[in-house]
């Protein structure tokens, strides 16, 4: 039987440098991405939207992704879906900061910015839970993966998913536009031995596809079409 | 031109710990080296475009330091239609020290330490420098 990947979480932090939050966000990030969630999580840098390439700006169409930001200003959930994709969800670090609570250090953290960005943590924590479990409703995996303390060192400081071009994918013509479908043939593969009815077909690639990829508004009855056509060819053809 | 600060806009990479130490470095400039001539903003609010952070890197000088060679720091504020007045690659420092290796990116250690030390001092000299001289 053909393995689809595990559901894995793009975290975006705005790393602001002016304010102590933006450092909090940060090693909040860090936190979830090392300890909290080193299996389901990857990060990138919120810059590099801008400057890098193609590929590091299909981060959000890669990852289900969530944005940390500092201030109310947004910048990382603002940028990510400027220049990368729609946000699966938005945490402020000012939401976390109890009243009273004043945040001074922003190149060492104290005691007080280290309580907040435990907080903040364990928030991010529970929106990939969230948004692993939405993700994952579509797939039974056929075991549950343990996850070893070797594993958990091995993914410390390597959650950086910057080129995350590496992701496989495949190119579908949808109404005339090339259109890029991550994991589509893991999926093909999967769906082929998985038992599923030929009438059930449509609808349970499409699950898996939405799994892994955006489909943008208004655009799932032509992805459908597109997907399935190439997937006839695909089992087909052996492609 | 006495009223000028001079910005030092670290790329904050997350994903490197050469990131970090830029950052760090920053700071050690802006708090310890050179307060009240020095400044920073946040490289996110620049990438997004913001007016106000706008404003404040064309009408300043700018130190842009970079934790990888995607020059993340360097190529957000070009966008902006500046160069800056310089611009480091953490990875040259580390070159010339290598003894002062970081050790991780949420704390870089002693190593990163040593190594956020000798940029800030290597900055705080262009700082003199640029608001005595100006860009040359």
């Amino acid at each position: 039987m053909a393995d689809l990947p595990k559901v894995k979480v793009g975290i975006v932090s705005c790393s602001g440098e002016e304010i102590p939050e933006g450092t909090i966000s940060r090693i909040a990030t860090m936190k979830v991405l090392n300890k909290l969630r080193p299996q389901q999580t990857s990060t990138i840098c919120l810059p590099l939207f801008l400057a890098g390439g193609k590929e590091d700006r299909d981060f959000a169409r890669v990852y289900p992704t969530i944005t940390v930001d500092g201030c109310g200003k947004l910048c990382a959930k603002k940028a990510t879906e400027k220049y990368s994709g729609k946000v699966a969800a938005s945490i402020n670090v000012k939401d976390f900061v109890k009243e009273g609570e004043t945040l001074v250090n922003r190149r060492d953290l104290g005691q007080k910015e280290l309580e907040v960005a435990d907080r903040v943590a364990q928030e991010i924590a529970a929106q990939v839970d969230k948004v692993v479990r939405q993700r994952s409703e579509s797939i039974t995996f056929s075991q549950e993966e343990d996850v070893s303390s070797d594993e958990v060192s091995n993914a410390s400081g390597t959650g950086c998913s910057c080129g995350s071009g590496d992701v496989p994918y495949l190119e579908v013509n949808v109404d005339g536009k090339k259109v890029k479908f991550f994991y589509l043939k893991e999926i093909f593969d999967f769906v082929s031995q998985d038992g599923s009815k030929s009438d059930d077909i449509a609808e349970r690639i499409l699950s898996l596809v939405r799994t892994y990829n955006v489909i943008d508004d208004g655009m799932e009855n032509a992805y459908r079409d597109a997907i399935v056509k190439e997937y006839h060819a695909y089992i087909g053809g052996g492609k | 031109m006495k009223d000028k600060k001079v910005l030092i806009i670290p790329c904050s990479g997350i994903g490197k710990s050469l990131g970090s130490v830029g950052r760090d470095a920053t700071y050690e400039v802006i708090e310890n080296l050179k307060p009240g001539k020095t400044d920073t903003v946040c490289l996110a609010l620049l990438t997004l475009g913001d007016e106000e952070a706008k404003q404040k890197v064309t009408s300043n000088y700018c130190i842009s330091l970079d934790g990888c060679p995607k020059k993340c720091a360097k190529k957000n504020i070009e966008a902006l239609g500046k160069e800056p007045e310089k611009s480091y690659r953490i990875i040259d420092f580390f070159k010339d020290n290598p003894g002062k290796k970081p050790q991780g990116i949420v704390d870089i250690g002693e190593g990163g330490r040593a190594l956020s030390k000798s940029i800030a001092k290597v900055i705080s000299e262009d700082v003199d420098d640029l608001l005595e001289n100006g860009r040359r």
